[in-house]
């Protein structure tokens, strides 16, 4: 069964790239696997169907609407001014505040692509105004997009929760810091290319502008701490703090900050919809296939050929991170994530590796699939946002690619990094 | 588009917006009874999850009908419009086969959840399983529209490959 597994998903992988919905070429892997080996087909509805049975999982289109309802009220451009007042002044200041805004946003969005069509947006916009080419600007948007999953809230994280069964709250916050490092070695790379190409730079404006870009901010600024801090002391689940948060969001924008009307209300909820329909159509047919790796003891076997292979935890996050960096640049991130963690969490535990720290190298290297070539929504929306060409888009962010792997080497050899705050707010586990 | 299938998406449409709504006001009632009036609720956890499911399959349609399935575009991007036109045949025919099996097995897992209960609410687990095959049928109709679609521009671009 073992073997008929393998085929199976190494025929489903090929059969990709001749173009079928993704949903549509797992479901029928997983059809496959349930005929050949003659479980009733019943179990496939059963599987498909009760994936969506799930309360952390709802947190899911909860947060897709409440970026949406952000991106819709105004949000990102008073962010991304007052990211610039903060950090305009550096040489390639725009570049700093696209880093700088991403980060902001980070704490309110939960999708990389969200981040790159919305903010993206504007930050782009605003950069090809003071002259930056579209490669530049671009490719800074794209690499600081990958933030967005990595700080709380994330939808990735909501997934491997699920998926993998570790607490969604750990990894929003062991998120953080992997976070803020993420955007700190994009600074220190900015900064390289700033002297070395010359890029522009704005005078300082004072504490006067910067209290003015504050101010007009302030009610956006604070989302991410109602969130955040909704979470940490322990008064809302990951799903009910989203709710709590897109009440929050329609309040800004119906009432505050009066960008949109009730009227676009229909609007973007059929655009979350529509968007967690794209999301869920991989987790309920990823839950059928799932349900096939398990039963074929893929797991099993495949954790007992590493086993043998090494018993060193480093070594097998090494070998984790290779394997996720070459699959996150053929494969879309979620069906990636979503078929490897029946296979690849089940030794790691055995192992004595953290789940969380696993959970966050896990979905750190599948954000950086996001941006590398061929397969990278992130670097495809942003070529498109940019109207630059794909593959230049994707030559330009190479230098931001090596800053993340960075951090990603980071997280892999220091695990306090992401386990230090979960343990400190939530206690030892 | 004929007025039926754009009398049904717009029925579809408001339905996918009214299970939306009703799962965020279920988590939304529960929060404040819970944390604002300490009177927590029985029943806002299941039929919030209940209504996900629905809302699940129905964006599941609305996203076949918009075409934002994620798909590998690499290799059909470096086709000719004759190559893309076979790439979306295949395409089609894998969600019509899909769409296929779930309406098959989904009416066979209605049928015999109709009288098991739900745990706190009045209705049976037959209604939950219900919308699989009802968003099979939509997702293969569109699929085959779809496949339509794909053919016509298959033999529009004849001749010689």
């Amino acid at each position: 069964m073992t073997a008929l597994m393998f085929t199976i998903l190494g025929a489903w992988f090929l059969s990709l790239f001749v173009g079928p919905s993704l949903y549509a070429a797992m479901g029928l892997a997983g059809f496959a696997f349930v005929a050949i080996v003659g479980i009733p087909g019943l179990v496939i509805p059963q599987k498909v169907a009760m994936a969506a049975n799930s309360f952390p999982l709802l947190a899911a289109p909860l947060f897709i609407l409440m970026g949406n309802v952000m991106n819709s009220a105004g949000i990102s451009y008073r962010i991304f001014d007052f990211a610039k007042a903060v950090v305009g002044w550096m040489r390639g200041g725009l570049c700093h505040a696209n880093i700088v805004g991403s980060v902001i946003f980070a704490g309110m969005s939960g999708s990389a692509v969200a981040d790159a069509a919305g903010l993206g947006t504007v930050e782009i916009e605003a950069m090809k105004k003071e002259g930056y080419d579209g490669e530049t600007a671009g490719a800074i948007t794209a690499a600081s997009a990958t933030i967005g999953p990595i700080i709380p809230p994330s939808l990735p994280m909501i997934i491997y929760g699920v998926a993998a069964e570790t607490s969604i709250g750990a990894l929003f916050i062991a998120g953080i810091i992997p976070g803020l490092l993420m955007a700190v070695a994009l600074m220190v790379m900015v900064r390289r290319i700033a002297i070395r190409r010359n890029l522009p730079r704005h005078p300082w404006q004072g504490w006067g502008e910067l209290w003015i870009a504050f101010r007009r901010a302030f009610w956006a600024l604070m989302a991410p701490f109602l969130l955040i801090g909704g979470m940490l002391s322990g008064v809302f689940t990951p799903t009910e703090a989203a709710a709590v948060a897109v009440v929050y969001a329609l309040i800004l924008g119906l009432f505050v900050y009066r960008e949109f009307s009730v009227r676009d209300l229909p609007r973007l909820i059929l655009d979350t919809v529509e968007t967690s329909g794209v999301v869920m159509a991989l987790v309920m047919t990823a839950s059928l296939l799932g349900y096939c790796i398990t039963i074929a003891r893929i797991p099993q076997e495949f954790g007992g050929w590493l086993t043998s292979l090494t018993t060193n935890p480093l070594v097998y996050l090494l070998i984790v991170n290779v394997l996720l960096l070459v699959v996150g640049c053929f494969m879309e991130a979620l069906a990636a994530m979503l078929v490897l963690i029946p296979i690849l969490v089940p030794p790691a535990i055995a192992l004595g590796i953290d789940p969380i720290q696993f959970g966050l190298i896990f979905v750190l290297n599948l954000m950086i699939g996001t941006i590398t070539p061929p397969v990278g929504v992130v670097l495809f929306v942003t070529a498109k946002v940019a109207d630059v060409p794909f593959d230049r888009l994707a030559r330009a962010t190479i230098p931001y690619l090596w800053a993340l792997i960075a951090v990603l080497a980071l997280i892999t050899v220091w695990p306090a990094v992401t386990t230090f705050l979960p343990n400190l707010m939530l206690g030892k586990r | 588009m004929s007025p039926l299938i754009r009398i049904a998406a717009r029925a579809i449409d408001a339905l996918a917006i009214a299970t939306f709504v009703g799962m965020f006001l279920c988590v939304f009632v529960q929060v404040v009874m819970r944390y604002g009036l300490d009177r927590p609720l029985v029943w806002s956890d299941e039929l919030a999850r209940y209504l996900f499911v629905w809302c699940a399959f129905l964006g599941w349609i609305i996203a076949a009908r918009r075409h934002s399935h994620l798909s590998i575009s690499v290799v059909s991007d470096r086709m000719g419009p004759r190559g893309q036109a076979v790439f979306a045949v295949v395409g089609a025919v894998a969600a019509i086969l899909f769409a296929g099996i779930l309406f098959w097995y989904g009416l066979q897992i209605t049928r015999r959840n109709l009288d098991i209960d739900t745990v706190a609410l009045f209705f049976t687990f037959g209604a939950v399983y219900a919308i699989v095959p009802l968003a099979a049928i939509a997702v293969g109709l569109h699929a085959i529209g779809d496949l339509v679609a794909a053919l016509r521009r298959f033999s529009a671009t004849g001749g010689a490959p």
